[in-house]
């Protein structure tokens, strides 16, 4: 069976095909912290970082996959000890209820600050319209976000 | 403060029942399940400071049928004032009998005893006794009611969700469980109740790739495959093939059909004075929503195992044991054969598709036996196989005499408010519902006055009106699924009170504000008023209008008041607010914000964008494009919560306080600015424009 190389969370990984990004990471590669929410582009559950962009992990084709580089919640972990500063303010500002749509939550924003360090409420706030939250977390999301966008900046 | 006796500690009256002092680790036993609303967190908080231990030193274990008290549904937000306040005696009673034996080693009175991060100190130094130590050789098996005597409420410190950071950065979900050895089974759900698939060709379906087994009971057929992929692409093959033959529930146009309901006198269900004998000029309003989703991001889920004729199951359920007894009926089991366990779960804002998929998970797994089977529903199952949130109606009609509020009459129109497992002793799990012999739903009843209502929660208006009739029907001949959701009636029915009251303000020429003052004795419900709006509300500007909404939750919980500005342009937005809340003593201050926030935010987005399309007599949403809910673009840029304490009240849930309040603001805002009555919820631009 043809496998896919790609660099996953920094660190080589591979797949074999064919099928969604999603499946591999959860079913395949053992990494859960990705979640399905709607297989259909529409909620952000799913989202990762591929090659700097926040893409819905649920359609995308491991086909697809070969030399990209993949980064998805776990690089932001360990929950215990969170490496990254998204990670920790999420904690800090308790900036979730249910915390199911916060993994593709981060993962956007995580694509917004690594392009533009400073971005001001509107901009954060358009970078997320394609994430749902059903608890209502949004306020305490986007001060979270600005947390972690000040620490990263220095 | 904690008072009466609470009632879980009649079926669980021991000290041992909620918590182990062993091998020096406390242990403490909940039947509350956490459902992101911070409720266990609170409840370790509660234990830890009577305990006098820090939380590290307490583990928790929450919702198990084989370990924890049976505390029924963690439902209503009285996770604190019921769970809370059993674990507060527990761990009171815990405590003195710990400090009771120490007292003895040390040969001084127990009541100079006190204990400080599980150090047991007299006199301020400490003694070099472990409280834990000590309470490994005290036995707990007596009884929590002769030994407790836990006063007030404990003032716990701030402490962060001890569940948090396993569900924002690890896998601790219900979907998450279980590893290669677990199968991936779902259940091919009809697109409406009572559709039965009849051009399915099993065998074919069998032969579909990765199927290993498709399980048929009746109506009821499943399919169990080595990975979800599979799983998904043979039920979509499925749904496909089916043929559903079903008969449509014929009820026309649903706001007709709810209007239609209101023009009968319906069943009182609270009458004061005589509403009818009343004279003067009359106001009447109207207000209605459609069904409302519960929406949860992450689908319904659960994981079953059948071993040796005993049964586990893994669920988000808001009632481990209720889901137990629901199970032990519809497969006909004893319940000592089936464990049910609480796993996290994505949002639960009330009776959602969480049981139903576990009672899914069951049926498939009994085909494997010795084998998990993992069921997570599609997206467009959990818009449509779950139990909605009810479509209602409710008229407010008000007497005015001498520029006061005379009489009212409340008329609510609605489908029963639960069908929650284990209603009326039938299991009420919509797979079970189509096996041969089926076990049907009963007609449901709603949930009674003394639980706060279904229906008619918050239909009693608090203003202090000497005339009162409320009125109540309840509609069997709607075809859907309805079920417990957030606030139940109180959303409707807040909205209609409040219109109502505005609308009688104005025709007395009282400004809004003051009239609702004028008519509150309360003074806790006139203070949180006077918080948003003491000095008045803003006037309507060129783009937008302020409105105010108040209510106290089931007219016994907190106290809430909401001021916010609505934008009515292209969309309707929400762009400013003021709340402010009076939930009792607060045992967890970020823990009743964040509430607060997420109550006035899903309210914002019901009251704005929410209606469930119907499809023949069915749900209709397939995706979230049918069901759109707010958005981050839509929050709005400023709001500001004033947390009214009390530290010697009772502590009370604050969950559903926003609801009402939030929608009644909103609608109240969008009137003002278009001058023009809009009875129909949600607002969307259509219906402003249709208003105009």
């Amino acid at each position: 069976m043809k496998r896919v190389k790609f660099t996953l969370n920094g660190a080589a990984a591979e797949v074999g095909v064919s099928g969604t990004l999603l499946a591999a990471l959860r079913d395949e590669l053992g990494l859960k912290g990705t979640r399905f929410g709607c297989g259909s582009e529409a909620c952000g559950a799913c989202m990762v970082v591929v090659d700097g962009v926040a893409r819905p992990s649920c359609t995308f084709p491991t086909d697809d996959l070969e030399g990209k580089s993949v980064d998805t919640v776990e690089s932001l972990g360990p929950p215990a000890a969170p490496s990254h500063p998204l990670g920790r303010a999420v904690l800090d500002e308790q900036a979730a209820q249910c915390g199911y749509c916060l993994p593709g939550i981060l993962m956007s924003a995580k694509a917004l600050l690594d392009r533009d360090p400073d971005p001001d409420d509107a901009t954060v706030r358009a970078a997320l319209d394609g994430n749902l939250c059903r608890c209502g977390a949004h306020l305490r999301i986007l001060r979270a976000i600005e947390r972690a966008a000040k620490e990263m900046r220095g | 403060m904690i008072g009466a006796l609470p009632p879980a500690l009649n079926d669980a009256p021991l000290v041992r029942d909620w918590l182990r002092l062993e091998e020096g680790r406390a242990t403490l036993l909940t039947g509350r399940v956490e459902l992101g609303q911070g409720a266990v967190t609170a409840i370790v908080a509660i234990a830890a400071a009577e305990l006098g231990l820090d939380p590290e030193a307490i583990d928790v274990v929450s919702g198990d049928t084989d370990r924890t008290p049976n505390e029924g549904f963690t439902v209503g937000s009285m996770s604190i004032s019921q769970g809370g306040a059993a674990v507060a005696w527990a761990a009171s009673a815990a405590r003195l009998l710990v400090l009771a034996e120490a007292a003895r080693r040390l040969n001084v009175a127990a009541a100079e005893l006190s204990v400080r991060s599980g150090a047991i100190i007299h006199d301020e130094t400490t003694t070099g006794l472990d409280f834990l130590e000590v309470g490994a050789a005290v036995d707990l098996s007596v009884a929590t009611a002769d030994h407790g005597d836990p006063g007030r409420m404990p003032r716990a410190a701030e402490l962060s969700r001890i569940d948090l950071p396993d569900r924002v950065l690890g896998a601790p979900f219900v979907h998450d469980i279980g590893g290669a050895e677990t199968l991936a089974g779902r259940v091919l759900h009809p697109p409406q109740r009572g559709a039965r698939p009849v051009t399915l060709d099993t065998e074919a379906l069998a032969a579909r790739p990765g199927v290993l087994h498709v399980v048929i009971d009746g109506d009821a057929l499943g399919v169990i495959a080595a990975n979800q992929s599979d799983v998904d692409a043979a039920i979509s093959w499925a749904n496909e093939q089916a043929g559903w033959q079903q008969e449509d529930a014929k009820f026309g146009d649903l706001r007709d059909f709810l209007g239609k309901r209101l023009e009968t006198a319906g069943d009182t269900v609270f009458e004061q004075g005589d509403a009818d004998a009343a004279k003067g000029d009359v106001v009447e309003v109207r207000t209605s929503r459609g069904y409302i989703a519960h929406a949860a991001i992450g689908p319904a889920a659960a994981v079953a195992c059948w071993n040796d004729g005993q049964l586990t199951v893994d669920s988000s359920t808001q009632g481990v044991f209720p889901l137990r007894g629901a199970l032990a009926k519809a497969f006909k089991l004893d319940t000592s054969a089936i464990t049910v366990r609480h796993r996290a779960g994505s949002g639960c804002y009330g009776h959602n598709g969480t049981d139903d998929a576990a009672a899914d998970a069951v049926f498939l797994a009994r085909a494997v036996p010795g084998t998990p089977v993992r069921v997570v529903w599609s997206r467009t199952d959990e818009f449509r196989a779950g139990p909605l949130g009810a479509a209602m109606a409710t008229s407010v009609r008000i007497t005015l005499s001498e520029g006061r509020m005379s009489g009212v009459r409340v008329r609510v129109a609605s489908p029963p408010h639960s069908s929650r497992p284990g209603t009326a002793g039938h299991p009420c799990l919509s797979t079970p519902a189509r096996f041969d012999p089926p076990q049907a739903f009963p007609q449901m009843p709603d949930v009674p006055p003394n639980r706060g209502g279904g229906a008619d929660r918050n239909a009693i208006p608090l203003y202090a009106i000497p005339h009162m009739r409320v009125e109540k029907t309840l509609i069997h001949d709607l075809p859907l699924r309805t079920s417990s959701l957030r606030g139940l009636g109180t959303h409707v029915n807040v909205v209609a009170i409040e219109r109502g009251v505005e609308a009688a303000a104005r025709a007395t020429g009282t400004d809004p504000v003051a009239f609702r003052l004028a008519h509150l004795d309360d003074p806790r419900a006139r203070a949180v008023i006077e918080r948003v709006a003491g000095d008045g509300l803003p006037a309507p500007d060129a783009s937008g209008a302020w409105g105010l909404g108040f209510a106290r939750y089931k007219n016994t919980a907190a106290y809430c008041a909401v001021a916010l500005r609505l934008e009515v342009g292209e969309r309707l937005r929400v762009t400013n607010v003021r709340v402010a809340v009076d939930t009792g003593a607060i045992i967890s201050r970020d823990g009743t914000l964040n509430q607060i926030e997420g109550g006035l935010l899903q309210a914002i987005s019901w009251t704005l964008l929410e209606e469930m399309p119907l499809h023949g007599s069915g749900a209709g949403a397939i995706g979230w494009e049918d069901y759109p809910i707010l958005r981050f673009s839509d929050v709005p840029d400023d709001v500001q919560i004033e947390l009214v304490d009390r530290p010697d009240e009772p502590s009370l849930g604050c969950a559903e306080a926003l609801v009402g309040p939030t929608a009644a603001a909103i609608c109240i805002a969008a009137e003002s600015f278009m001058g023009a009555s809009l009875p129909e919820m949600p607002l969307t631009p259509a219906r402003i424009l249709s208003a105009m």
